[in-house]
This record gives C-alpha cells, structure tokens and sequence, in this order.
C-alpha cells in the first residue's frame, strides 16, 4: 500500500518533470539540470548512508573520478561520450571496490575519516598532475552528448538525457531496495552482528552499498562533465561531499525519492534567497537546524504526515 | 541416533586473563534437543558465540557435519545449516516483521546486485516469501507480517528471531536463553515449538536458565561451570550429580540438609 503510493508519486513527479522545460526559461533550466544530476550522485549516497549507514564523505570524489574518466577518454583519446560515459560509471565503481576493501574495515567515525581522506587527495591529485588532468585550470573542451546530425548541446536539450538517466537510476534503486540486498543492507545498519548471524556476508554488502554510491556518483559526474563541457578540481571538492550529505537529510535518508527532493531543494535554495548574499548560509544553516530538530526524517516526511491529517480530516 | 552432526573438541576462549571457555569438548547427536546449562557467567553465550564467528577462539576446533567451520566467519557458519537466535533478541528495527525474516533467507539467494535489478531472485524470492509467511503463521505473527518489529511485544519479537532463523533452512538450530523474558504461557508454547521442530529432524542446541523447560524437552544435558564442562548426561542424570548441585547452590549444600 505504501509501496504503492511512492511509486504512483514517483511515476507523478517524472511525468510533471517531463513538460517542465516549456515553462523554465534559459538559467533555470541549467540550475534544474544540475538538481538532477546531484539527485543522481544523492540517490547513490543513499545507499551507503541511508541504508547501510556507513559515513562517507567521499561522494564528490567519487563524482569527480566520474567527471575526470569521461573528460579524458573524450578529449585526449577521442573516444566518443556514448563509450566515455559506461566507462567512467565502471571506472568509478572499481575504484571505490579498490578503496572500499581496506576502508570498509573501518567504522563510524574512522570510515568518515578514511573517506575524506579519499576525497582530499582526489582534489590534490587532480590539482597538481598537470599533465593528465590539467591541474587548476582542469579540462575544456569536453564534447556534448550527439546522435547522428542532432546535438545536445543546449541546457533544454540535455535535460531530457538527464531526465532518462535520473529515472532509470531510480527504478533501478527503487528494485535493489525491494530486494533481498536491499534488505541486508538496511539490516546491516541496523544491527551488524545479527545480520551476519542471519546469513548475510557483512563486508560483501557493505562494500556493494559503497559501490553502489560511487557507481551512482560516477554516473552523475560523467552527466556533469558533458553538460558543462569542462571540469576542474573545484567542484569536487570535501564541501560537495557535505553538499550532498546535507541534500539527503534534508530530502529524507533512507528515502530514494527524498534523495532526489533534497537535491533539488538544495540547489534551488541559493538561487531563491539570491538577494541575501552571504546572509544565506546562516538561513541555510538554521533551516537544517530546524530540519534535524522537527523532521529528522526529512522534508519527505512532511508528505506523510500532511497525508495522514487529510485522511483525518476526511473522516 | 544418527550421529554427530556438531563436535566440539578443546574448545577455549581467553579475553585476556580470564579463560572464559576452557577446552569444552562436546559431541551434539543429530536430530535431538541437546540444552547447555549453567549458573550466570559461566560462559554458555561465550560458548554459542565463539561457535558461530561472532567471537574468534583462543583453541580448539569446531566440526559440523564434515567441515572443520573454526572460527570461521557468522555468516559462512550460517549459510552452512547451523543458525542461532540472541539471547536478547536482535532485530532490524527499521524493518517489518516479513522483511526481518526474509533476511535470514540471504544466502540461498543470488549474491550480485544485478540479480536484484534485472530480477534474477525475484523467481526464488517468491518461494522464501511463502516458506516465510507459513513460519509466521505457524509461529502464530500471521496477522503481524507487515508491521515494524518495534511495535511487537517482547514475546512475540523473539518468535521473529525464531522465524528468521527457521527460513535459512538450519540443520542445526542454536537458541541462546529463547525462553527468558517470556511468560509461563509462551513458555509452554516454545515447548510446544521446540518439539515439533525435533520431529521434522531438526537438531537443536539450546541455551537456556529455565529448568522447567530444559528438564521437560532436553534429550541430554551438558553443565557448564566457569568456562568448563562439569558434567553431561540425560536430565535424571544431570539433576542427580553432586558436581552440578554444588556449581548452582554452592559448597554447603549439604549441611542445610542435614
């Protein structure tokens, strides 16, 4: 039944995102393109915090190997986008299985540290080999996603590519959440012990959800690369990883679809309160503030509780 | 009798200077209720929880069935048939009822996260979800298959463990104190569960501080007092032993006797 109801709210919000672009006009479509490719590298997160609650601060590095894999596989070596991207996605997974088989020994608190230790030397690696990943100046001149005698190289044109990958990415997740992997690794946060007790190899789900998380992340960056056609080290620094720590839980961990409102929450909100200038990081501070006290389960749960009072009232 | 299907032989656990379990050596038949029993502390859940990889041991081997499964990890032990409950009840509490003891069918299922997106398990899945529901029903959750297993009464929380024990399809099943916490009528309902699950040729191994139960469903006992086996036989036997009259009551039973 609640199944049920997510998922027709789900199959709702894609279908008004589909007609969305008539009636944005050219900077908010971009603004809406990055909501979306955040909600992407969001949903993945999800998986490693949300459901297995293991901390990980490595989610923008992640995005940024994804960027950086594409960006050099379609610029130095040519390769076209439609190769460069699945690329980049598997690229990234294998490096956070690489990462993720030391560092998953680890827990709590020693994770998130061993992860943002992962996310700062990709920001110092990216800056300082010049050769390969151009350093500050990063990498320009990344190609647009064509077919054949059609590009897409416009913000409204790309944002249906988005809008494909975001809602394959969501079934996908939505699928994996209802399986039994979904299961074990919710069941791991809950309590590791039993969960190995109850047949379930710990390390190897753990290490699935970090995956999982950077195979999304990659998936994002790689979106990201092509849209902005350029890619430097900023954006993918520690503060994003935070970025999209705070999207979740503002959205709803544990939650695919508050994964994707709390992204575009997110990023909507600097651009809605543009005219306090600096202001805006003590509004963004005390809403999240307010969000943790009243709703810690996220702004999603507001739709559960609103739902509950109509049927109330409807009585 | 149809053989042993656990042997335990010089089994030691050591958390630092305190030799908690000390060589016990056991030998669990096949198709029986074999109980531990044992004052507090004498080690019993150090015992269960060093034969199932959540605690490394300090000595000894552990074989079940043909396979030396020493200090092997939970979940290898598990997937091997022998399966245990907590002595104070682990459960996934953001999950519901079903869904915790669908867990318990992890293993039997693909392991690979594409086996959940293209649908590879959703075939087997649907056979675990019927075994699961009938373990409810028989378990008396029918009714509580879809609520979180928060919002169950302590009793019934433990049959939850119980279930999810029972779907990975256990030869060999480790109860650790099962009975503690419930009341005289639950109790008299875990009997009646423990029995028939000794019917169907299931082997259990139960932990357990309530005598009454242990005396009436045990096919034979072992003691354990401080980390070492003291005494092994059938309930007469075991109730009769002065070695285990003297670990639960003390040196100067006898003169308050007299």
């Amino acid at each position: 039944m609640k199944a049920r109801s997510a998922l027709l709210a789900a199959c709702a919000v894609f279908l008004v995102a589909l007609v969305l672009p008539a009636f944005i006009s050219g900077y908010g479509i971009r603004i809406l393109n990055l909501a979306l490719i955040s909600a992407i590298a969001v949903i993945g997160l999800n998986f490693a915090f949300g459901y297995a609650g293991l901390i990980t601060l490595a989610q923008a590095g992640f995005v940024g190997c994804g960027a950086y894999i594409t960006a050099i596989l379609s610029t130095t070596l040519g390769l076209s986008p439609w190769l460069s991207i699945p690329a980049a996605v598997v690229g990234t997974g294998f490096i956070a299985v690489v990462i993720g088989l030391p560092m998953l020994r680890l827990k709590g608190h020693y994770l998130a540290l061993a992860t943002l230790g992962f996310n700062v030397s990709f920001v110092i690696v990216t800056t300082n080999w010049k050769s390969v990943m151009g350093g500050t100046d990063g990498i320009s001149g990344i190609p647009a996603l064509a077919l054949p005698g059609w590009a897409f190289a416009t913000d409204h044109r790309y944002y249906y590519v988005i809008w494909v990958v975001l809602a394959v990415a969501t079934w996908c997740a939505w699928r994996i959440r209802n399986s039994h992997i979904g299961l074990a690794m919710i069941a791991v946060r809950d309590d590791e012990i039993a969960t190995g007790a109850a047949s379930v190899g710990v390390t190897r789900i753990k290490l699935q959800a970090f995956a999982l998380a950077a195979v999304y992340a990659g998936l994002s960056g790689a979106l990201f690369a092509h849209m902005a056609n350029f890619v430097a080290p900023d954006d993918f620094n520690l503060g994003h990883s935070i970025i999209y720590l705070a999207m979740l839980i503002i959205g709803g961990e544990g939650s695919i679809l508050g994964s994707i409102a709390g992204a575009v929450i997110v990023t909507f909100m600097p651009e809605l309160m543009r005219d306090l200038g600096i202001a805006y990081m003590i509004v963004f501070g005390a809403l999240m503030l307010l969000i943790l006290i009243f709703l810690p389960k996220g702004l999603l749960s507001l739709t559960a509780i609103v739902g509950r009072q109509l049927k109330a009232s409807g009585r | 009798m149809s053989g042993t299907i656990l042997a335990i032989d010089g089994l030691s656990k050591n958390f630092g200077g305190v030799r908690a379990v000390q060589s016990v050596s056991l030998a669990i038949p096949g198709g029986r209720i074999f109980s531990v029993i044992g004052p507090n502390g004498a080690g019993k859940t150090t015992l269960i929880n060093v034969l199932t990889g959540v605690l490394s041991s300090s000595g000894g081997k552990v074989r079940f069935e043909d396979r030396d499964i020493t200090d092997a990890p939970a979940h290898v032990v598990a997937s091997a048939g022998m399966v245990r409950t907590f002595q104070n009840g682990r459960l996934f509490h953001r999950l519901t009822v079903m869904e915790n003891v669908l867990v318990g069918a992890h293993h039997l299922l693909p392991q690979s996260v594409w086996s959940a997106i293209a649908g590879g398990a959703a075939a087997r899945m649907v056979g675990i979800r019927q075994r699961a529901g009938a373990l409810l029903a028989t378990l008396g959750l029918a009714e509580d298959a879809d609520r979180l297993v928060g919002a169950l009464p302590y009793g019934r929380q433990r049959m939850v463990e119980i279930a999810r024990a029972l779907v990975s399809k256990p030869k060999l099943l480790l109860l650790d104190e099962p009975a503690a916490g419930l009341n005289s009528g639950e109790v008299e309902r875990l009997r009646g569960i423990l029995e028939a699950l000794r019917t169907q040729g299931l082997t259990l191994l139960l932990v357990e501080h309530n005598m009454g139960l242990v005396m009436r469903v045990a096919d034979r006992i072992a003691v354990i007092s401080f980390g070492e086996k003291i005494a092994e036989g059938s309930p007469a036997e075991v109730r009769a032993d002065p070695k285990v009259l003297e670990a639960y009551l003390g040196h100067g039973y006898r003169h308050a006797e007299d």
